[in-house]
């Protein structure tokens, strides 16, 4: 099913290879006691968050294997995009979330036996007439979530027009305003969205792909593959598996989420459940700005007065920097610090790696707005405080650098603004700030009509003290004008 | 004494003064003249380092600054000579150059504290004595754009004096002012000639020249070509062009 950004981890891998003096992945789960899962909760009912815990069948299936070696399953929830690089670098132990086994993963990873076949099955407005197998999709519009398995079927098929979106949720929601024909997606999430909030929709026909999900390992797990294989073997030959099955996908389940009568607009209950888990999201986004533009100006100014030194060493290392960081994704340098710096021995948290990777990122573009603020500046000033005795470093300092601030107020509340909501890129590190706690929230309740403004408004609270600051900053330093003569 | 000997400076293959020597008294007031283009502001820059100059020699005092290709100066070196250089002269720029976010009495401060290291009560008596002397008493916490463009001169005239060095340099004062305030200008000029400095102005402006001057120095393509008392120059000068110059602006 979902491989999105699949050429990022691919990229990233040669990079993050495990060192071969490290103990095995067996050896580390039995030690610490832990066996560290990562998956991207955002598909029920098969993985999702659910009052802040991660829910579903393949947490039920990861807990019950933790079991069964004796340790204990701890979840971390990423995007999809950062799971794999990940894995290969060693932060987690294994991958749980509906990985679909193919060839081209199994060249780069390892995967324990399947556990689950699903398939893709294709949803319809209940009034549609005629649509009961990929064939009929032939001359009509269809949704998919992006990279997945359902977008790499039907473009193998000709005549249909294909449009991608982020998450199936959104996928289900143009296909119930009737801009698109069909949604095609792995059959169990098909149903269950459908189920709790697309009363207007339903699934037609058979699956028509046969996929089986098995969990992803690094490729030097082999032994953790194995003790997983038996556990798996353990587990089925005990029934468990059959009533996680029961319990997930019967026709008596009511994790299946209860039906609801008509497509909601906004939603109030859904707010009432969700407030504390957004405002938890939106404390995360704000620690993670204000700490990164803290870190952000003074660097920038740093390396603005480097490179506005004539003839100085610094000046060309702080051009190169500039360059390297606005020419490449700030997602890029995000995965670079978090999942390649650990293979050079440096080990940081997730959000010191956010947080640095923000900063460093935001440093390069204040730098080039303290540049041209300075620049801005007659130089008239320079030559002024020069000739009354000033060392170059005592004229900027003292009479450059504060007319350059005052100047700078708009571009760097600007760039404050943009930092902020560049943040949500983080979510690829695992951090649940306020944009993917929208996602999760969005796909559990089905219901991204009522979280993504929520999620907007939010952001707009944020970015509005700062806003005002930066309003009154400008007051306050206002450069006196001829208006207001004595 | 400034004595400035066979001044050579060019700007690539461009010679901007070609081989200028003059000397100026004490306590004088000499005046630079000139058409434009001639090289008197690139002069006046000089003798404050704001530029650097090739070949040649100026005295100011016991300081001494010699052309780049006589003598290389390490940064060091560089550094302490414009420190000396700088506590010795000071200069009124064109358009003056006030520091815009600063008050007129933090504009006369400023550099008394930073450069000087002076304490700040100390700074400011300083800078009241001249600000009185230039009679801006009233307008200390005003803000340059506040002020009216004369008002605006003499602040600059009182940041300058507040390092009290021992040279000031004008770079034409007149330029940008009504004809009535070019006599409040010649006046205050005069003026600072009770504090013993010793006074350098760039100007084209040859009456303003003749009544302030004790001293003309006439430039010509980089080259001083008249250089005597007011009467000197204005009434006998030596070369027809001059003559034309004196005859043709007064």
């Amino acid at each position: 099913m979902r491989a999105a950004r699949w050429w990022l981890a691919i990229a990233l891998l040669p990079l993050v290879s495990a060192p071969a003096w490290a103990e095995s992945t067996l050896e580390r789960v039995r030690r610490s006691g832990t066996l560290r899962i990562g998956t991207d909760a955002t598909y029920p009912p098969l993985e999702y968050v659910e009052g802040g815990r991660c829910e579903g069948f393949e947490i039920d299936l990861a807990n019950a294997l933790a079991r069964d070696l004796g340790v204990r399953a701890e979840f971390v929830n990423a995007s999809f995009d950062g799971i794999f690089p990940a894995l290969a670098n060693g932060s987690f132990d294994a991958v749980i979330s509906s990985v679909t086994i193919t060839p081209e993963r199994s060249a780069s990873m390892l995967f324990s036996d399947p556990y689950y076949e699903s398939g893709q099955r294709i949803a319809v407005r209940r009034s549609t007439q005629g649509i009961a197998g990929p064939d009929d999709l032939v001359g009509k519009r269809v949704g998919v979530q992006i990279n997945t398995t359902a977008q790499y079927e039907l473009e193998k098929r000709r005549g249909i027009t294909l449009t991608p979106y982020n998450t199936i949720d959104l996928a289900l929601l143009d296909l119930q305003a009737g801009r698109i024909d069909a949604v095609v997606g792995d059959a169990p999430v098909l149903q269950y969205m459908i189920r709790q909030s697309f009363a207007g929709l339903e699934t037609v026909g058979r699956r028509f792909t046969d996929e089986r999900f098995g969990i992803a390992l690094a490729r030097s797990s082999d032994d953790l593959r194995r003790a997983l294989n038996a556990a798996l073997w353990r587990i089925e030959q005990s029934g468990e598996f059959d009533r996680l099955n029961q319990k997930w996908f019967g026709e008596a389940s009511e994790r299946s989420g209860e039906p609801v009568a008509t497509p909601r607009a906004f939603d109030a209950g859904i707010l009432a459940r969700t407030w504390r888990f957004l405002l938890a999201g939106v404390w995360l986004t704000a620690r993670l700005s204000l700490s990164s533009l803290a870190v952000a100006l003074p660097v920038g100014l740093a390396i603005a007065l480097a490179r506005l030194r004539p003839g100085a060493w610094l000046a060309l290392p702080a051009a190169v920097y500039v360059e390297f960081v606005r020419g490449t994704p700030l997602l890029v340098q995000i995965l670079f610090i978090y999942f390649v710096l650990p293979t050079f021995g440096v080990h940081l948290p997730a959000f010191t790696s956010g947080a640095i990777a923000l900063s460093l990122n935001s440093a390069a573009y204040t730098s080039e707005i303290f540049r041209a603020g300075v620049l801005s500046i007659d130089e008239g000033q320079m030559e002024a405080a020069r000739a009354l005795g000033m060392t170059d470093a005592q004229a900027m300092r003292r009479i450059i650098l504060p007319q350059t601030f005052r100047r700078v107020v708009p571009p760097v509340t600007n760039e404050g603004i943009a930092l902020l909501k560049d943040s949500s890129l983080v979510s690829v590190i695992g951090l649940t700030e306020l944009a993917r706690t929208g996602q999760e929230l969005a796909s559990r309740y089905a219901a991204p009509l009522t979280i993504w403004p929520l999620v907007a408004l939010f952001y707009l609270l944020m970015t509005f003290p700062l806003t005002r600051a930066a309003e009154y900053l400008e007051r306050r330093w206002r450069p006196v004008t001829r208006s207001e003569r004595l | 004494m400034i004595e400035v000997t066979d001044l050579v400076k060019r700007y690539g293959t461009h010679t901007v003064l070609g081989g200028a020597s003059f000397t100026i008294e004490d306590g004088q007031i000499a005046t630079i003249l000139g058409r434009s283009g001639c090289g008197k502001s690139t002069l006046l820059r000089c003798l404050n380092r704001l530029e650097q100059f090739e070949r040649g020699r100026i005295g100011i005092g016991d300081v001494e600054i010699l052309g780049a290709e006589e003598r290389t100066l390490s940064r060091a070196e560089e550094r302490a000579l414009t420190r000396r250089v700088r506590a010795r002269v000071g200069m009124v720029f064109q358009n003056l150059n006030l520091f815009p976010h600063l008050t007129v009495m933090e504009n006369c401060i400023e550099a008394p504290r930073v450069v000087k290291r002076l304490a700040r009560a100390e700074a400011e008596a300083i800078a009241r004595r001249y600000l009185d002397r230039v009679e801006l008493s009233d307008k200390i916490d005003a803000y340059p754009a506040q002020l009216s463009g004369g008002q605006q001169q003499r602040v600059a005239i009182a940041r300058a004096l507040a390092m009290e060095p021992d040279v000031m340099l004008f770079d034409e004062p007149t330029s940008a002012l009504d004809p009535q305030l070019v006599d409040d200008v010649a006046r205050l000029l005069r003026d600072l000639h009770e504090l013993r400095k010793t006074l350098v102005v760039v100007s084209h402006d040859l009456g303003f020249a003749r009544r302030i001057s004790d001293r003309v120095i006439y430039l010509e393509d980089g080259r001083v070509v008249e250089s005597g008392t007011v009467e000197d120059v204005f009434n006998a000068p030596r070369r027809p062009e001059t003559r034309a110059f004196v005859r043709g602006l007064s």
